[in-house]
């Protein structure tokens, strides 16, 4: 295990315990009335759920930035996101969400038409020369455009006020009110698809030197492009499906652990997988904690704490490169 | 075993090109721009499916060997060296056990001696100077301890003395009985240092012969359209021409 893993799964072993306590209402384990309860069938669910859609989001991020060879990419590249959305905007505009599985499952489905129109595009696309990857890329941003384009329209054309800010509500991720229902959801989909992007780890190392050197070396770009969709898809897809869509975290959580490491792709991504778990589970429990009327909901807590870092980041970035 | 191309056509880049290459020694592949020269390195090592004709690796076909095989047996340096992460000089040597699955120390350890990289091996790979970087990129094709070395413009860049000192390390190789293939602009580099030349123009072999005939000054006026004459002793030649032509 590699000195990042190490550091941010100690973290997580802190943070964990403490997250279970911590809200509106401190729980004191010993005098607060049904403290078991609470933590069971509140607390529990919705902290092991923040550590698998964060878990899922970091190593979702760290893949593709070792993929796109860029520290800029971010998850929401291949338009699976979005895909998912759309599938979960789809279902709260039929007002099919009096069963809990039902949104989840219609987001599933709209990552995997968003996946299914990807991995047509890969079939198709030629192996290599160089522009494999640029091609894909645009391929990805066009699908997100048409998922992001389809979710517009479906809010605009909302049947009522109140579909509409639900729709607008979730689009917003949130863990609240998580059962472990969505867990169940969301865990063996996610760790498949971490699974798949740690097997696809050493092919990354070798776009360090670029696409022609990674195929020289026996990389089979097709084959990594499967894995990648594979494994981002799984990831991605069930972590929008059950708290919708939280951004930033695949962007940012590479940035944290690539200085622990010696930054090659494969050994970011474990440590991203247990940064993104300790950011969102975090994240989670700051909003939680927060005193306000209404709960502020995680997807914009992140990407208010995210966009400032991510410029003090960029602007780092840049000193170095002066 | 050799490592040929028979009749290979990429249209719009190569014409019918064939040329059969055995190991244990160095050749040059030279022409103007445009000539075909990175497209013919890319067919021989593989990476490249012509639209006629065949690579082949002594009796097998090179787009249908396994690809760890086949990455196993030819190593090659492309012309532009965008290393996309700051890893160790370390970890970009390690790259070239890829195709073995394995990162054993020895043929590493071996690679990183044999380019004087001793001193830099634990420093961040975007932190060498130009020759630094060369030498480190040559070693990760050498860690793969591959039958052939194919190398498009590993000299561009560098200066004569980093030019000499790569140039050295790579007829070592060849020297040790592996193939090594270049593609060279500097034609006096080809002719004092190469084995073999193969002259590339418009996508088809206009000489393949030892350096001297390959490069002669008639070959030369005919593919580059330039007047120039060879001056100096056999093996340190350098080409004057003549710029009123």
């Amino acid at each position: 295990m590699n000195r990042a893993a190490l550091i941010f799964g100690l973290l997580l072993v802190v943070a964990f315990p403490l997250s279970l306590l911590a809200g509106k209402v401190w729980i004191d384990p010993a005098s607060t009335p049904n403290a078991a309860l609470i933590l069971a069938e509140i607390r529990l669910p919705r902290s092991v759920l923040a550590l698998i859609v964060g878990a899922g989001l970091g190593a979702a991020g760290a893949a593709m930035q070792g993929y796109l060879r860029n520290p800029l990419a971010d998850p929401g590249l291949f338009g699976i996101a979005p895909g998912a959305a759309l599938g979960a905007v789809t279902a709260i505009w039929f007002g099919l969400t009096a069963n809990a599985f039902v949104l989840p499952l219609f987001a599933l489905v709209g990552a995997g038409g968003a996946m299914a129109l990807l991995a047509a595009i890969a079939g198709r696309s030629a192996s290599g020369l160089g522009r494999g990857i640029a091609l894909f890329t645009l391929a990805g941003l066009m699908v997100a455009s048409l998922a992001g384009a389809l979710t517009a329209l479906m809010i605009s054309l909302a049947p009522n006020a109140f579909a509409m800010s639900t729709i607008v509500l979730w689009l917003n991720g949130a863990l609240t009110d998580r059962s472990w229902q969505e867990v169940i959801i969301a865990a063996p989909l996610t760790l498949v698809g971490i699974v798949l992007l740690i097997v696809a780890g050493k092919a990354l190392d070798a776009l360090i030197l670029g696409e022609e050197v990674a195929r020289s070396l026996g990389i089979d770009p097709r084959a990594l492009l499967w894995l990648l969709i594979g494994g981002v898809g799984l990831t991605v897809g069930a972590g929008v499906a059950v708290a919708g869509i939280i951004g930033f975290v695949g962007l940012i959580v590479p940035h944290l652990v690539r200085p622990l490491t010696d930054g090659r792709p494969s050994q970011l991504l474990v440590p991203s997988a247990l940064a993104g778990a300790l950011l969102v589970l975090v994240a989670d429990s700051v909003v939680r904690v927060l005193p306000l009327v209404t709960e502020i909901r995680l997807g914009i807590a992140l990407s208010l704490l995210g966009a400032p870092f991510f410029l003090y980041l960029l602007v780092r970035m840049r000193r170095g490169w002066a | 075993m050799s490592l040929r191309a028979e009749n290979l056509t990429v249209i719009g880049r190569l014409a019918n090109v064939s040329c059969s290459l055995e190991r244990g020694g160095i050749t040059a592949i030279c022409g103007p721009n445009g000539a075909g020269k990175s497209t013919l390195l890319m067919a021989l090592a593989g990476l490249l499916s012509a639209d006629t004709g065949r690579a082949m690796l002594g009796e097998e076909r090179l787009v249908s060997l396994h690809l760890k095989q086949r990455a196993r047996r030819i190593g090659y340096l492309p012309q532009s060296a965008d290393i996309a992460w700051d890893v160790t000089v370390r970890s970009i040597v390690e790259l070239g056990r890829m195709p073995h699955g394995d990162s054993a120390r020895e043929p590493v350890d071996t690679a990183i001696a044999a380019l004087d990289l001793e001193a830099f091996e634990g420093r961040r790979a975007l932190t060498l100077s130009g020759g630094e970087r060369a030498r480190m990129l040559l070693a990760r094709v050498l860690a793969g301890e591959p039958e052939w070395i194919l190398a498009d413009e590993p000299l561009a860049a560098l200066d004569i003395a980093h030019q000499l000192t790569l140039l050295a390390h790579l007829r070592r190789q060849a020297d040790g009985g592996s193939g090594v293939v270049i593609v060279l602009h500097d034609l006096a580099l080809a002719r004092n240092h190469a084995d073999r030349v193969i002259v590339l123009d418009e996508g088809r072999v206009a000489a393949d012969d030892i350096p001297q005939r390959a490069l002669s000054e008639e070959v030369i006026a005919k593919v580059w359209g330039v007047a120039a004459r060879w001056i100096g002793e056999p093996g340190a030649q350098a080409l004057v021409s003549d710029l009123s032509v």
